[in-house]
């Protein structure tokens, strides 16, 4: 029973104790407002603390997705409902106090339970001994990817990678259908500012001095996904990011005149269309579905590059449609689907 | 043992100027001043602490502390240009909704947005031209 | 008390895992707000994330890229990374919880729409009408 301090445990329960009171503000708060930023600051924390559990691709999609776009989507709804809530009616606090003591009673039994788990950054637990190793040891000599994770992803476990990517684009295809074609018979919008026509010159100016360098930081994050943390997630959610970016600092039709409805459309299937067909493609030569090594006759190269090549097309089509979905959650939720007047 | 000790003067007054920060976001008393607080301390602090970052980086030169350092100068770039704009963007919105201002006389009554703050409001503090 | 701190620094990862699983769901089911149930969901989603990457943590190990030695040749020591599986998982997993997080909001805001509120008991009031 010997500890290595190696791991900072100081730092790791200071960020965790942090979470916990952010988790529990965020639900305390009785303005949405506050609770969506507070939100935001959760995900920083809990980008902080994969940091330091050495996921930095985790890390880096959290910063993206959970930190941005979340928070941008909170505050987007937020001016379509009645943003101060009321205090909990009385005839709950029943119900309250028996949740409590359930949800405490579980609590306890979990906690007890964790007895049984590995010790925490024990090398030898059973999820780091099984599987994993083999991806460490062999992944580069069959895909020629130094990015472990990358390889993985799009490689070894491409079928899911590929159905996360489905489920994101029919996310996209559901927010569509629901908020358009309603009647908006009790819409109280409450402006979260006056309208004026565009924003102000020092927003617009550092807009145009930051969208262009995220746009290119987020095409290399795609591309270097091989021999850095990144890949098609990231890239795309920080590319979308930059149109989100345009329609905060100028308007929703100014971004939209950029970057059309139809063409995030089209932007989303193409991109699911691209990964589902190199997988088909594989299997038209004679592999298994998504077995890149199959275009290695047709690109004239080895086996493994050949895979490293399909890594990175179906990254590009995960970061097409990651793409386009950030931007199209934004034009729907941030308008409430008239795509009139945004955020 | 000079640029340690440089990079440790550094860094230190980046943290403090992080507690400085800290403190003016919790004591300071309206809404503008807190943001006020806010924007520039941590543009500041962070700056500084980049900045030591990248002298402790350039301690001992090779093309891959470059490389790193000059990452490390981009991000402080656009932390300068973002951080100050974010700060202007929260400060107009909080104009233009009236969010009331601090003046002696709302401390002497130790409330937070009474009349006198609505009669400041109206009278000079929010120009005409700029309501519509 | 060497063997009480070896059992609390051990295992606080789970722990705090727990812990935030548990107040994401007291907000789900106590909350009157849909919003708020919205956001203890996904405190819920990211305490289970949080569970199972810290599974993948190993001690003295590094992000999992590999590094490679002077002649170009990769280092390829199981032990010298940390578990890449979990961060897999996990990363998908986020950009999917923020598809599933638009859905939900858009979800709100159809509500709000229709029934003119999103408390939980005016709501059920209005539907009871």
């Amino acid at each position: 029973m010997t500890w290595d301090a190696s791991l900072l445990w100081q730092f790791d329960i200071l960020v965790l104790v942090m979470m916990v009171i952010c988790a529990v503000t965020a639900l305390a708060l009785q303005g949405l407002l506050s609770s969506a930023i507070v939100t935001g600051a959760y995900s920083f924390l809990i980008c902080l603390m994969w940091t330091h559990m050495m996921a930095v691709d985790v890390a880096f999609t959290e910063a993206a997705v959970g930190a941005a776009i979340s928070t941008v989507i909170f505050l987007g709804t937020a001016q379509y409902i009645n943003r101060w809530i009321k205090k909990d009616p009385p005839r709950e606090q029943g119900i309250k106090q028996l949740t409590l003591v359930i949800g405490v009673i579980c609590a306890v039994m979990m906690l007890s339970a964790t007895r049984d788990l590995p010790d925490w950054a024990d090398p030898a637990s059973p999820a780091s001994t099984h599987l994993s190793p083999g991806y460490i040891e062999q992944g580069y000599h069959e895909t020629a990817t130094p990015n472990v994770v990358t390889a993985v992803l799009a490689d070894y476990r491409g079928y899911d990678t590929m159905f996360e990517a489905v489920v994101v684009f029919a996310a996209a295809l559901v927010v569509m259908v629901l908020l358009r074609r309603t009647s908006h018979k009790h819409r109280k919008v409450l402006h979260l500012r006056p309208k004026r026509e565009g924003r102000d010159t020092v927003l617009r100016g550092a807009a145009q001095s930051i969208i262009p360098v995220m746009q290119i930081f987020a095409l290399y994050v795609l591309f270097h996904g091989h021999y850095s943390p990144g890949g098609g997630f990231q890239g795309g959610v920080i590319f979308g990011a930059s149109f989100i970016l345009l329609a905060l600092c100028y308007n929703l039709k100014f971004s939209m005149n950029r970057f059309r409805e139809h063409l995030v459309l089209w932007c989303c299937a193409c991109g699911v269309l691209l990964y589902a067909g190199i997988g088909a493609a594989c299997l038209g030569l004679g592999w298994n579905f998504l077995g890149y090594a199959a275009l290695a006759d047709l690109l004239g190269v080895s086996g493994k590059m050949a895979r490293s090549y399909g890594i990175l097309a179906v990254e590009i089509g995960v970061g097409i449609t990651v793409m386009a979905v950030m931007v199209s959650l934004y034009y729907d939720l941030a308008s409430g689907g008239d795509l009139e007047e945004g955020l | 043992m000079i640029s340690d000790i440089l990079v440790i003067i550094v860094m230190v007054t980046g943290l403090l100027f992080f507690v400085a920060t800290t403190v003016g976001i919790i004591r300071f008393p309206d809404f503008y001043s807190r943001v006020h607080a806010a924007g520039k301390g941590d543009t500041l602090s962070t700056t500084l602490f980049l900045g030591g970052a990248i002298l402790f980086i350039m301690r001992d030169f090779s093309w891959d502390a470059m490389l790193t350092a000059g990452k490390l100068l981009l991000i402080v770039f656009y932390i300068f240009i973002a951080s100050p704009t974010a700060t202007h963007a929260i400060i107009d919105a909080g104009y233009e909704f009236r969010v009331p201002y601090w003046t002696r006389s709302s401390d002497k009554k130790g409330t937070e947005g009474d009349e006198a703050n609505e009669e400041n409001m109206d009278n000079g503090f929010y120009p005409e031209d700029l309501k519509g | 008390m060497d063997d009480l701190f070896y059992f609390i620094i051990s295992k606080y990862n789970y722990w705090a895992a727990i812990i935030l699983l548990f107040i994401g769901l007291y907000g789900m089911i106590v909350r009157n707000n849909l919003m708020k149930k919205i956001i203890g969901m996904v405190i819920f989603q990211t305490a289970i994330l949080l569970f199972f990457v810290s599974i993948g943590v190993k001690r003295g190990a590094t992000v999992p890229i590999l590094k490679f030695s002077p002649d170009k040749q990769p280092l390829l020591d199981a032990a010298a990374y940390a578990n890449p599986l979990p961060h897999v998982l996990i990363l998908t997993a986020i950009v999917v919880g923020v598809a599933v997080l638009g859905v939900a909001l858009a979800l709100l805001q159809k509500i709000q729409r229709v029934h003119g509120t999103i408390e939980e008991d005016e709501i059920l009031e209005d539907m009871r009408k």
